[in-house]
């Protein structure tokens, strides 16, 4: 045996021991409510989580059609109307909002005092400049269509006028939109982030376009009318300006003490999150204050006192070509309409979703629950009588969706069962969310799909964003190609109809013709999951917000201890 | 020192022969992915908005044929230019500016995972063959087996739940932030990553010691009377000095697969995260600048352990 020299040796061993001893004693106490000055107190927020470690797509209004990015865009950036956490229009940097009586006219009177965050007054040339510097051609925004209604929007978006003609600025504090028909959702449409007031004496030239990420990549281009800034490194452009470039990005948001309303008392950290595992980890490690839950973990997290749940307006369903055997016939569709086992479906995935039998999903505008009685749901009887009548009935199906992740995989084989138990001969095809959002952005038969998972959540919290935009005949989402002028005409005219009630009728007649041709084939509503840090007070989760906000958006509610 | 140059000229020929060859396959494997970044930056809004699609294929050149892209591409590699990224949240943005953000945390992430796992790998080998078969030994070689043969990702997040979740004391994710919590974010990640290379270094050296151990002239040393210490350090240690560098060199590559599991677990925006990104979201320039710049580093290592090997050792001809 050797005897050993190194002395060394256990000098590094001594240092990696008290490198841990100290690591253990860095971990800081934490402070009590009454200890924690305004100034300091911090929420962090998982809005972007599952966004493979990165933050905002795009923080330019004109550009904005994620969740995460609407949600951090309300943060910073209000525009005359906003949607609140009643699920209603309110006038936000707008005082006072009247319509015509054919409801095509209708005016905004601003605030008084209104001012950007950096100190610059908000007038109606702002107003008018901001939208249309979001609908300009150059911009070349991939959510304009939420203005169409703007009377001259094809003119000024196609190139052929040099002003949108429906939007007008008499002055300073008024804004005038005409829209071309009169449009019950017109309000709601409107609060879109493509809306937002942004300083036209600073963003004067700087385009929106997909090729000028301006506002995404410049911290100080962000001009903020709303509760929140942003906290810059520097002036300059790049990630660099918002977080130190080489660490986890985040973004920090401190309160804005222009903003017209109550100021907020905390400030906002927003860190990029791989997925909800990483923020799962992270939330239970104390890093961040909200998470959403993996599903696996969803049974442990139910039984915790920080455990969250509320409806949410996402539907799932299944798409049926009309142009494809079998489904090309009513009977066909309906045997799968009547087949499939909602509640079963909802026991795969840990029942993290609710079963859905209508378009509209349970607290939504207009949904009604008597229809319930008078639309498909399960019955295998039923289903194999449609089944017996299906005239192709032994045409092979497959069934497409995307393999986001194993919920999706065993919801996918449940169904594929079920449509076996009825008859068909059915097979399930995993693709990935690339080749899916191929297929459920082209009229089916032209990508020869038989039957395919599709989803949808809101824009606004509207029911012609369900109904018509998906099911009208000759809408580009109408991926199922099924024309019928009874369904076209109820929802035209719900469409225009100011009065609440009338208008849940006709669309509440308009989803039972549908549903009982098999467009589309309902099955579940979203159910939002969330696990909030007890020490934040004050947010809660809303259906008409996809994460955590205050109630009617009044951050200064919010506290920390 | 003329085989030197020469042997520099070979190599440096067949370096950028095998870059060239990598970037080819890279750019033409990308090409043949079924998905449109188009689509996929659009999403759902691609629908009826065909000029939006033709501007944005056109701005990206990809409205091009295939052979004209490709030429297009050498072109600008040849002028220093990787490319603008597809992505919609870096969209137009330069690769390199991307890249530019993601080396140095990589870089930081090896040199600091490479030099504690040398730190500790070598001095367990060492203490290891100089033991040979006691009970330090034995306990060394189970330690380091295991360290060495459970994958990285069953063991980050092991460490997570234990260290971050259950104890406490250090962050799950994380990277670059000031401070003692800068501190406390590298100390899983970069101990994890350290832990497996420091596994293998140990196994390995404990081999080359008992290898030099066995030799007639270290029996000889003992012989004449040399005092332990400088057996051991001038000639048992020194000598191991060549079959490591062996070993070093390639561990470059060991590194690289490294980075796309511990960055992905830590959230750490280095150069493995930015590559599994791209893929996710079919950004074809960055896949095909992280994979020449992943290769080259590869190549680059390998060449400047030739160098090494030929320094340290004389015999060695190249």
């Amino acid at each position: 045996m050797i005897k050993l020299p190194f002395k060394a040796l256990n000098a590094v061993v001594a240092f990696v021991v008290a490198a841990a001893v100290l690591m253990a004693f860095a971990n800081h106490t934490p402070t009590s409510a009454s200890r924690t000055p305004a100034a300091s107190q911090v929420v962090r927020l998982a809005y972007y989580e599952g966004e493979n470690g990165q933050l905002a797509a795009t923080l330019d209004p004109a550009q904005i059609s994620a969740a995460d990015d609407y949600n951090t865009a309300a943060l910073q950036y209000r525009a005359l109307v906003i949607i609140g956490t009643n699920n209603k229009a309110i006038p936000d940097l707008a005082s006072k909002i009247t319509h015509s009586k054919d409801l095509k006219t209708w005016t905004f009177t601003l605030r008084n005092g209104l001012k950007f965050s950096n100190g610059d007054p908000i007038t109606s040339a702002d107003v008018v400049w901001s939208i249309e510097r979001a609908l300009a051609p150059a911009t070349n925004s991939q959510v304009a269509y939420y203005d169409n209604l703007i009377k001259g929007y094809d003119a000024y978006t196609g190139g052929k006028a040099s002003h949108l003609s429906g939007l007008k600025a008499p002055n300073k504090s008024t804004v005038v939109v005409t829209i071309t028909k009169p449009a019950a959702y017109f309000l709601k449409a409107f609060s879109y982030p493509i809306n937002d007031v942004l300083d036209k004496k600073r963003l004067q030239g700087k385009e929106a376009g997909p090729n000028n990420n301006y506002l995404t990549s410049t911290c100080s281009g962000n001009i903020s009318d709303g509760p929140f800034k942003f906290k810059c490194l520097n002036s300059s452009s790049g990630p660099g300006s918002f977080y130190n470039t080489g660490a986890t990005p985040v973004y920090t948001l401190v309160p804005n003490p222009k903003f017209y309303g109550p100021k907020p008392k905390v400030t906002i950290k927003i860190p990029a999150l791989a997925n909800t595992d990483v923020g799962y980890k992270d939330y239970l490690a104390g890093q961040v204050d909200e998470t959403g839950i993996p599903s696996a973990n969803l049974a442990g997290a139910k039984g915790r006192s920080d455990y969250h749940q509320a409806p949410t307006s996402t539907i799932g369903y299944i798409s049926l070509s009309t142009k494809l055997a079998p489904f090309n016939n009513v009977n066909c569709r309906l045997a799968i309409a009547w087949g499939l086992n909602r509640s079963a479906l909802m026991a795969v995935i840990h029942n993290a979703s609710n079963p859905l039998y209508t378009i509209l999903p349970p607290g939504f505008p207009s949904y009604d629950k008597s229809i319930l009685s008078k639309v498909p749901k399960y019955n295998m009887a039923k289903a194999k009588s449609y089944f017996a009548k299906c005239p192709n009935s032994s045409t092979p199906v497959t069934y497409w969706y995307n393999t986001s992740s194993a919920d999706s995989d065993h919801l996918a084989e449940a169904i594929v069962n079920m449509m076996n138990i009825v008859g068909f001969k059915a097979k399930a095809s995993g693709t990935t969310v690339h080749d899916w959002l191929h297929r459920v952005n082209t009229p089916l038969s032209s990508t020869n799909t038989q039957a395919i998972r599709n989803g949808w959540a809101q824009d606004y919290p509207d029911p012609q964003d369900y109904i018509s935009l998906l099911f009208r005949c000759g809408n580009a989402y109408d991926i199922s190609e099924w024309c019928n002028s009874s369904f076209d005409k109820l929802v035209d005219q719900a469409d225009k109809t100011g009065n609440a009630k009338q208008r849940t009728l006709l669309y509440s007649k308009a989803q039972t013709i549908a549903l009982n041709a098999g467009i589309p084939v309902m099955y579940d509503n979203g159910v939002a999951h969330l696990l909030i840090s007890k020490k934040v007070h004050g947010l809660g989760l809303y259906a008409a917000w996809s994460d955590i906000v205050p109630k009617n958006l009044d951050w200064s509610t919010v506290s920390v201890s | 020192m003329n085989n030197i140059i020469a042997f520099t000229i070979r190599r440096l020929v067949a370096m950028i022969v095998v870059v060239y060859l990598i970037t080819t396959i890279v750019f033409f494997m990308a090409r043949l992915s079924p998905y449109d970044p188009i689509t996929l930056i659009l999403g759902q809004k691609s629908i009826g908005n065909p000029l939006a699609v033709a501007r944005l294929r056109h701005l990206f050149g990809l409205d091009l044929p295939l052979w004209r892209q490709y030429l297009n591409y050498l072109g600008d590699l040849l002028h220093g230019n990787l490319g603008y990224s597809e992505e919609q949240g870096n969209l137009g943005e330069p690769v390199w500016t991307i890249l530019r953000v993601g080396v140095p945390v990589s870089l930081k992430l090896s040199a600091l995972s490479l030099l504690l796992s040398l730190l500790i790998g070598l001095p367990v080998g060492i203490i290891s063959a100089l033991k040979q078969n006691s009970l330090v030994d034995h306990g060394s070689q189970f330690v380091t087996m295991v360290a060495y043969a459970v994958p990285t990702f069953v063991l980050a997040p092991i460490a997570q739940l234990i260290f971050g979740v259950e104890l406490g004391w250090l962050p799950v994710s994380g990277w670059g932030d000031p401070g003692i919590l800068g501190i406390k974010e590298m100390v899983l990640p970069v101990g994890l990553f350290a832990l497996a290379l420091a596994g293998f270094f140990a196994k390995s050296m404990r081999s080359f010691m008992l290898e030099i151990l066995s030799q007639d002239y270290i029996r000889t040393a003992r012989a004449k009377g040399l005092k332990q210490r400088i057996i051991i350090y001038l000639h048992v240690v020194k000598n191991t000095l060549l079959p490591l560098a062996s070993i070093v060199g390639p561990t470059a590559a060991t590194l690289i697969v490294g980075f796309f599991i511990i960055e992905n677990f830590f959230a750490i925006p280095g150069i493995g995260n930015i590559t599994v990104q791209a893929i996710v979201n079919s950004d074809y320039p960055v896949i095909e600048a992280t994979t020449i710049l992943l290769a080259a580093s590869v190549v680059v290592v390998n060449f400047l352990t030739d160098i090494f090997y030929a320094m340290v050792d004389p015999r060695v001809r190249l």
